[in-house]
């Protein structure tokens, strides 16, 4: 009896001896659930800071420092065909494109062809311009399906494709360079202006602007192409090759995309985006009727008078417009048309500064 | 080194975390390169490597109570 009572003491002591450190252990060491959760929310902004710094803040603090490719020009100044070679690595510090070329396509062409829109004296309206080069009509569509979005589609003909240019944020390419759609549109002489697509954040792709090859890699974003004699076309992404392109002398090339119309004007029933940027947004694009005849589409968006486009509605849109081709440009807040230096729709949140636009100028000649 | 141990499961859920953030910014604005740039790709790669840390980690640890058990 008192061993079974000897023996049943030491069990149970050697119960509670096993038992006691794991209740210390678990009382001291376990920390709160929500506390673990909060502290992981915690580092996981602390992650995300650092992730901005690398990736965002500190290129932009640095981009002026930072080498830019030399520009090859497409084709040299006398109008004769230059070769031309892919502009890979980045070489030459800060070299701006040299001199905008003189494109050599006839344009009394065009303006023989365009005469009933030209005119032989400037004669300027609040939404139109006319001279002997240009003429531009600005109308505004509102588009009632089931919400209400407003468009502004600028209708342009050139007599000489020189007028349709593009121009760089504070006049030279460089990485994150940015500045107001009006500054732009000053410094530019740009008489009617809509923001570009955002190529100077990205050191990759296939760019030429005003004539003049910064890169030559094709990649799998949708690209468009403004050629010298005026045509433009737009390219699937990855099914395009560079070297024909470049042998067919490209004026513009532009890769933010998508591209919106098939071969034969439709519209496309899916676009090479992704569904965020499908859905409905203030629109920047532009379209191509024929040789000399263009259009800028801006779509004002986010606001309660105005929804903004989805991206097939957009391609619709164009196809209604009955053009051949239409590329999308940076939209969002970016979307703005300016016209004369003054700024034609409604920007989503007052608009933002742009790193390159799209411009129609008079060239000083005719 | 047991401090490093419990902080690295934490460190891998908030880069993981993150990565999922960052892919659905990338989402929004392809062109900001959120999944493409030099600086993505080092991200996911330690990110990468901590998620395989810390299931090594976790396996080695399986297997040590699965002895004690034996």
């Amino acid at each position: 009896m008192t061993d079974e009572n000897t023996r049943s003491a030491r069990q149970s002591a050697d119960d509670w001896e096993e038992l006691r450190p794991r209740r210390r252990r678990t009382s001291v060491r376990r920390t709160p659930v929500p506390l673990l959760v909060l502290q992981d929310i915690l580092l996981t902004g602390l992650v995300l800071v650092v992730f901005a710094l690398f990736h965002h803040v500190i290129p932009r603090m640095t981009a002026d420092s930072r080498p830019v490719p030399t520009p090859t020009a497409i084709r040299s100044t006398d109008g004769t065909d230059q070769p031309t070679t892919a502009v890979d690595t980045p070489a030459v510090e800060s070299a701006a494109p040299v001199a905008t070329p003189e494109p050599t396509v006839d344009p009394m062409d065009w303006r023989s062809k365009f005469a009933d829109k030209f005119t032989d004296t400037i004669v300027q309206t609040d939404s139109s311009y006319t001279s002997p080069n240009i003429a531009i009509t600005i109308d505004k569509v509102t588009l009632t399906d089931t919400y209400t979005s407003i468009c502004y589609v600028a209708d342009i003909y050139v007599a000489d494709l020189n007028c349709f240019q593009t121009y760089w944020a504070n006049g030279r390419y460089s990485y994150y360079g940015y500045q107001s759609p009006l500054g732009l549109a000053r410094d530019s002489g740009g008489l009617l202006t809509i923001n570009g697509d955002y190529a100077d954040n990205q050191q990759s792709g296939f760019l030429v602007r005003n004539g003049e090859l910064y890169y030559s890699d094709a990649t799998s974003r949708d690209i468009c192409v403004l050629y010298y004699d005026g045509t433009m076309e737009t390219y699937d992404g990855g099914r395009y090759s560079v070297d024909e392109i470049l042998a067919r002398e490209p004026y513009q090339s532009w890769k933010f995309g998508p591209a919106l119309l098939n071969d034969d004007g439709s519209a496309k029933s899916s676009f090479n985006t992704s569904n965020e940027i499908s859905w409905e947004n203030p629109r920047s694009a532009l379209g191509y009727y024929e040789p000399g005849h263009y259009c800028f589409v801006v779509v004002d968006g986010r606001q309660s008078f105005s929804r903004g486009l989805t991206m097939r509605e957009l391609a619709d849109f164009f196809a209604s417009l009955g053009c051949k081709a239409a590329y999308n440009m940076d939209g969002g807040a970016s979307a703005v048309m300016t016209f004369d230096q003054r700024i034609v729709n409604s920007p989503s949140n007052g608009g933002r500064d742009s790193g390159d636009i799209l411009l129609i100028r008079e060239t000083g000649e005719g | 080194m047991k401090k490093v141990s419990r902080f690295l499961p934490h460190l891998a859920i908030a880069m993981l975390l993150g990565l999922m953030v960052i892919t659905v910014l990338d989402g929004y604005n392809p062109l900001m390169a959120f999944l493409t740039s030099q600086t993505s790709k080092i991200y996911i790669f330690i990110a990468c490597i901590l998620g395989i840390v810390c299931c090594c980690m976790l396996i080695a640890r399986q297997r040590v109570r699965r002895k004690r058990q034996r």
